[in-house]
């Protein structure tokens, strides 16, 4: 008897890796799971609840993946246009702080309150992937570097605020002030955390995709990430571009902050990102810095933070889990990526 | 404003403190990129050092021990590290974040694993105090820099060594024409791909030792997550903004030793600058710092390029 004919749809070299890389760490997940003693027919199905169980558990699963494809989103306009900014951390952190200046300076406005929250968010983080980007103009400071150092940067000054200027009067914890009703983001589905944010999110997603796609400013920015005498020969500004893709990639940077204040904590709080900064930046290079691409990746990074809260708490299995499923499949893909470079060479030798 | 002798003493000896763990693994950044590898993991492999050296600590009694278990837990780190962005030239920023993510997962891991009873911990003075006889005795310096940990001499020396080897020494030279030009290098017979691996490997040796001291002498062998809080992205800074000199390392580290210090002096000192300023001012010190070098700077031409003989660079 024949077999009937199969359709075969060509997946790309790239993707066939990435798959593998989230294979072999979710298989590493597993096998730390075993060594912790605890049976898997116990743990998967606990995993899977988590993430996708019910209604609570998806809407957690997207508010886990929300900051993390903003930072992902933001972190891939400028390195698509040929700037290496690792500073998603620091823009995050500014954005946050951003999310509460329209309260402190005008007050418990009402309604208003939202969208003035949101621009500021964005501004602020704007701002703080500007200084890198003008640093870099005007002294050629490499961004890799002053990004990385204005992270830290932007931990210390919110640490700063909500330990002095934002701390309301009599307070003990490093926290502002709640925001009022006003300044906060609509939840989408009674009784869970799904806020305005995460559709927010997505449809920036999807309009960094159509502006890299499909615009002439999409079309720049990629020739300038991949060959900057190129666009100069065009007689294009490069140090426009550097300075337009910076600051529309801080102020993505920066929503995924205002978000997680306007839809999560509802307040400034120190130590709120424990490292969100650097998971986006993860999910972008997984994702190939692609924005499509960046939505599945970090909808991944998400489920595995639901899931290990309900490991953690169900089965007693430590949270850090996530971190390691995280961080393992980009080790693995930019392993696999750099070997691959090789094209069949022998590893330790680099003759051909 | 109080400055007299014994404020002036312990606010230098506190600095001292501060940066040895920073500087030991910036030394070790030093090397490593001026082989041509920029090993932004060195975040996670203090992390690897301090959780290696408490669990070294937990096991032995012996806190000596607990450093050196804690510098093998970095070079082992760095080696996994090493065998993807050396050998097998994955780009070297972004395994270096995946590293660091993953390395606060595993050290987390592996504090909830293998650090569950607190029982009472050894003393450390073997290892948090040593008295230089003689020169302890100089008024002020004495009390700043010869009253200190061991490890804070080794750091010294190890500066001078790395000083001494990268300038004077042909495994300096190599070192160096590595990173310079790998291509050159290897046409030169040069082993590029052998420099770079245990150039990388000696990184994590020095900052596992980092960050074992970051456990054991300043945190009195308690383990805490995710405790070296950007050191490792503050040591890269500073390998850079002294230029990849070693002997400059030690005196940069210093100086940003100082102004964390003023974190716990400055208060005594008069200074009303709330502490989470102070302790933004070594970015921001290591930011302008990098911004005045702007293009001068002599970095190492190869610095972050995988090497594959025959392909265009």
């Amino acid at each position: 008897m024949a077999a009937a004919p199969v359709t075969r749809i060509a997946i790309p070299p790239a993707v066939k890796i990435t798959l593998g890389a989230f294979a072999g760490s979710l298989l590493l997940g597993l096998a730390i799971i075993a060594l912790l003693g605890v049976s898997l027919s116990r743990a998967l199905p606990v995993a899977l609840d988590g993430a996708f169980g019910d209604a609570r558990a998806l809407a957690d699963t997207l508010v886990f993946m929300t900051p993390r494809l903003l930072v992902a989103l933001g972190a891939l306009v400028a390195i698509r246009g040929g700037m290496f900014n690792l500073g998603g951390e620091g823009q995050l952190q500014m954005g946050a702080i951003g999310a509460m200046l329209p309260f402190l300076a005008f007050g418990d406005i009402g309604p208003a309150l939202m969208p003035l929250a949101i621009l500021s968010g964005a501004l602020c983080g704007a701002i703080w992937a500007l200084v890198p980007a003008l640093l870099k103009l005007w002294r050629g400071a490499d961004e890799i570097i002053s990004t990385l150092l204005m992270n830290f940067i932007a931990i210390y000054v919110l640490k700063y605020l909500v330990q002095g200027p934002m701390r309301p009067e009599g307070s003990n914890f490093n926290m502002s002030a709640q925001l009022p009703d006003g300044g906060i983001l609509p939840v989408l589905l009674p009784g869970t955390r799904l806020h305005l944010g995460v559709v927010l999110a997505l449809a920036i997603a999807v309009a960094t995709w159509f502006v890299l796609r499909h615009t002439a400013f999409g079309l720049r920015l990629r020739a300038s990430g991949q060959s900057p005498r190129f666009v100069r020969l065009q007689g294009q500004p490069a140090g426009r571009m550097i300075l337009s893709s910076m600051a529309i990639s801080g102020a993505i940077g920066g929503l995924a902050g205002a978000f997680e204040v306007m839809g999560v904590q509802y307040r400034l709080i120190d130590g709120f990102s424990s490292g969100l900064g650097f998971e986006g930046l993860a999910v972008a290079f997984l994702a190939g810095l692609d924005p499509l691409g960046s939505v599945l990746v970090s909808l991944y990074f998400g489920a595995i933070n639901s899931a290990a809260l309900a490991l953690q708490s169900t089965l007693s299995i430590p949270a850090a889990l996530a971190e390691i499923l995280s961080g393992l499949p980009i080790v693995i893909l930019a392993v696999v990526s750099g070997i691959y470079l090789l094209k069949g060479r022998p590893v330790w030798n680099s003759t051909q | 404003m109080e400055f007299d002798a014994i404020t002036v003493a312990l606010f230098l000896a506190a600095g001292v403190r501060l940066a040895v763990p920073v500087v030991l693994a910036a030394l070790g950044e030093t090397l490593s990129e001026r082989a041509g590898v920029f090993t932004i993991g060195l975040e996670g492999i203090m992390l690897f050092g301090a959780v290696a050296s408490a669990v070294g600590l937990a096991r032995t009694g012996s806190p000596v021990g607990a450093l050196a278990i804690g510098a093998a837990g970095g070079l082992v780190a760095a080696m996994v590290l090493a065998l993807g962005t050396v050998l097998a030239r994955a780009n070297q920023i972004v395994m270096g974040i995946g590293f660091n993510l993953a390395a606060l997962g595993v050290s987390s891991l592996i504090r909830q694993l293998a650090l569950v009873d607190g029982g009472p911990l050894p003393s450390l003075r073997p290892v948090t105090r040593m008295e230089i006889p003689g020169l302890a005795d100089i008024p002020v310096l004495g009390r700043a820099f010869f009253l200190q940990s061991p490890v804070f001499y080794l750091t010294v020396l190890v500066a001078v060594l790395f000083w001494w080897l990268l300038r004077f020494t042909r495994i300096g030279l190599v070192l160096r024409a590595t990173g310079e030009s790998a291509a050159a290098a290897d046409s030169a017979g040069v082993p590029v791909l052998q420099v770079r691996f245990w150039a990388a490997a000696v990184t994590g040796l020095m900052a596992g030792l980092g960050g074992a001291y970051l456990c054991i002498v300043a945190s009195g062998g308690t383990f805490v997550d995710n405790m070296t809080a950007g050191r490792g992205y503050l040591a890269i800074a500073i390998a850079i903004f002294a230029r990849w000199r070693p002997l400059g390392v030690l005196l940069v580290g210093f100086v940003l030793g100082l102004m964390e210090a003023l974190q716990f002096q400055g208060q005594y000192f008069g200074l009303g600058i709330p502490t989470p300023l102070l302790m933004a001012a070594p970015f921001v010190v290591a930011l302008i710092a990098w911004v005045v070098m702007g293009r001068a700077g002599t970095a190492p031409g190869d610095l972050g390029k995988p090497f594959l003989r025959g392909s265009a660079q």
